[in-house]
């Protein structure tokens, strides 16, 4: 093709000098790219384990200082947590009223007006503050009642030493009187007698009374305790006694409603091996101690529940314990609940202050109960 | 990876702008739009000197018939047009009138077949007239069905390109995948620009063709038959 310009066909020339034009001001115009307006990414999302979940302690971006010590977060303070066993009622029942010392008891005959009333009972006492309480009282009573032998026994003791004591001051008199005086000897030898045994009779009334006392006390306690036995006349109380529903929410051990901006360093310390085991070892004798595993259990096939256990820096329930994992039958599920409640039961624990600094390690257990054990 | 770092690392710098979309190409995709580029060229300039080459025929189609029909002399006619070289209607009168003229000059009078050796001739010249129009029209033809599919092979080797490309950078962030997209849909663009005006304006000069050839083909009948006339009317003086 010889490019030389022919006025009868100028198409190339004028084509593709149109061309330069056209990619030249495409060059210029287009060159500027007008942006989208800049739309935020998506955020990049991780997935990590709940162990990592357990050692954050980065807190949060929108937090106004660092806090320090971080707590997790709790909107309020948890409610109570249910210690008893299935069949029980969930919460105390107002107690009935009790009744008045002074009323006379059907088996009763004397009234013990004189006696100090009983120390009223504790509101709630444990089983255990109960039956200290009672093994002190039986103590108290039976060194009470010791010791009223013994003085009665002293007494008597008394009694006989001062008889032997009058009645040989009485042979003294006489003879020193039959010698001095034969005529009085008669008189002087009957109120001799006379006195020994007013004195003696004195004795034997004072330790009729000391243990008529005793007696009395023991009574007393005894129609306290009477009194105060369920009164079947007041069942209308517990008929009456609806409660609603709380509202829920976040709970932990105390309101924490301020989140930190993180700590200094950025990970949480770990527990090595030797430690974790050591440390389970202790929390999982301690919630074996509160442990009754249910009778249907003895059979040796139930399966061992997993529990998820939160702890606070203490040793107390950072939130009520929850099964993670158990076997599919009622045995496993009563074993499981079980297991429960003695974590309940047993908490706070002890933990030993070694471990404190790795708190956020144990702040959350996984717990298998094995109801063989 | 903190958001932040992900936000900084991201701007690599895409020169967005037409040069900067070449340039960063694969070279076969360079080579595509390049190749592309000279197509558009050149269509647009047989576009230009087939619109210009019409026009200009018919415009001396029409002052031809002017004369044509004037009723001058057509042997005058044919001295004046003889002497250069002649198109279109033009080409057709003179090559008609030289068979004619040497039919009549030779020694032996031959008129028993003059009329047909005239329509061959006629044929003849119409056939080469609409060749000389007709030429280049193909490369139209050609440029408009193929330029799209030139074009999207560049596309999809671009993009193959780029796909290769964020396997490498493990990304698949619309930032590093939307320049390579671009460049590769930059291939077919220009393929789409370059067939666009070809298919149209082959189309339109077709059909111009298409006209001249049926405004050819009328003047030779009807020029045939006054020729024929003519070589009838001498038979019949001669016999």
């Amino acid at each position: 093709m010889k490019l030389k310009f022919n006025s009868s066909e100028p198409g190339l020339w004028v084509s593709g000098a149109t061309h330069v034009v056209l990619l030249t001001a495409a060059l210029v115009g287009l060159s500027a790219v007008h942006e989208f307006p800049s739309a935020e990414e998506g955020i990049p999302v991780e997935v990590i384990t709940d162990n990592q979940f357990s050692q954050i302690t980065k807190g949060e971006k929108t937090a106004k200082a660092v806090l320090q010590q971080p707590k997790p977060r709790a909107e309020r303070v948890a409610d109570k947590a249910e210690l008893r066993d299935p069949g029980e009622d969930k919460r105390d029942v107002p107690a009935p009223p009790k009744r008045p010392e002074e009323m006379k008891v059907a088996d009763k005959e004397e009234t013990v007006a004189a006696q100090p009333p009983p120390p009223p009972p504790p509101p709630k006492p444990t089983q255990a503050e109960a039956e200290a309480k009672a093994k002190a009282l039986e103590e108290e009573k039976k060194l009470a009642e010791a010791k009223a032998e013994a003085e009665a026994i002293e007494r008597a003791k008394a009694a006989e030493k001062a008889k032997s004591e009058a009645e040989a001051k009485a042979k003294a008199e006489a003879e020193a009187k039959a010698q001095a005086e034969a005529k009085k000897v008669a008189e002087a030898k009957a109120k001799a007698e006379a006195e020994a045994k007013a004195k003696a009779e004195a004795e034997a009334k004072k330790v009729a009374e000391a243990k008529a006392k005793a007696e009395a006390e023991a009574k007393a306690r005894k129609e306290a305790q009477v009194a105060k036995k369920l009164d079947m006349g007041d069942i209308k109380q517990f008929l009456e006694n609806k409660e609603r529903n709380q509202s829920t929410g976040a709970t932990g051990a105390e309101v924490q409603k301020t989140a930190s901006l993180g700590t200094a360093t950025g990970s949480a310390a770990k527990l090595n091996p030797s430690q974790r085991d050591a440390l389970m070892g202790i929390l999982q004798e301690q919630m074996k101690r509160c442990f009754t595993p249910p009778i249907s259990a003895s059979a040796g096939n139930a399966v061992a529940p997993l529990l998820d256990v939160r702890l606070n820096p203490d040793g107390t329930l950072a939130q009520d314990p929850s099964v993670v994992q158990s076997g599919p039958n009622s045995t496993d599920r009563a074993v499981a609940d079980a297991a429960l409640r003695a974590v309940r039961r047993c908490a706070p624990y002890r933990v030993p202050a070694q471990y404190a600094p790795q708190y956020s390690d144990w702040k959350m257990l996984k717990v298998y109960f094995d109801p063989m054990i | 990876m903190n958001p932040a770092d992900v936000a900084q690392a991201v701007p690599v710098a895409h020169d967005m702008s037409l040069f900067g979309l070449f340039w960063q190409a694969h070279f076969i995709v360079k080579l595509v739009m390049l190749g592309l580029l000279g197509a558009s060229v050149w269509c647009w300039a047989i576009i230009i000197d087939k619109t210009l080459l019409y026009a200009r025929t018919k415009r001396a189609m029409n002052r031809f018939e002017e004369v044509f029909w004037s009723g001058q002399s057509l042997e005058e006619l044919f001295r004046s047009l003889q002497s250069r070289p002649a198109t279109g209607l033009a080409a057709v009168f003179v090559a008609a009138m030289r068979e004619w003229k040497r039919s009549f000059e030779g020694s032996g009078r031959s008129f028993q077949s003059l009329s047909q050796r005239i329509d061959k001739v006629l044929d003849v010249t119409i056939q080469r007239e609409v060749e000389r129009l007709d030429s280049k029209l193909t490369v139209l033809a050609s440029i408009g069905s193929a330029g799209p599919y030139i074009g999207l092979f560049g596309t999809v080797v671009g993009i193959m390109n780029s796909f290769t490309s964020i396997a490498a950078s493990k990304s698949t962030s619309l930032a590093v995948v939307a320049p390579g997209i671009a460049e590769a849909l930059f291939a077919t663009a220009i393929g789409l620009f370059a067939a666009i005006p070809a298919v149209l304006a082959y189309n339109k000069l077709q059909s111009e063709v298409g006209k001249l050839q049926s405004r050819l083909e009328g003047f030779a009948d009807e020029f045939s038959a006054i020729l024929s006339r003519q070589i009838d009317e001498r038979i019949a003086l001669a016999a």
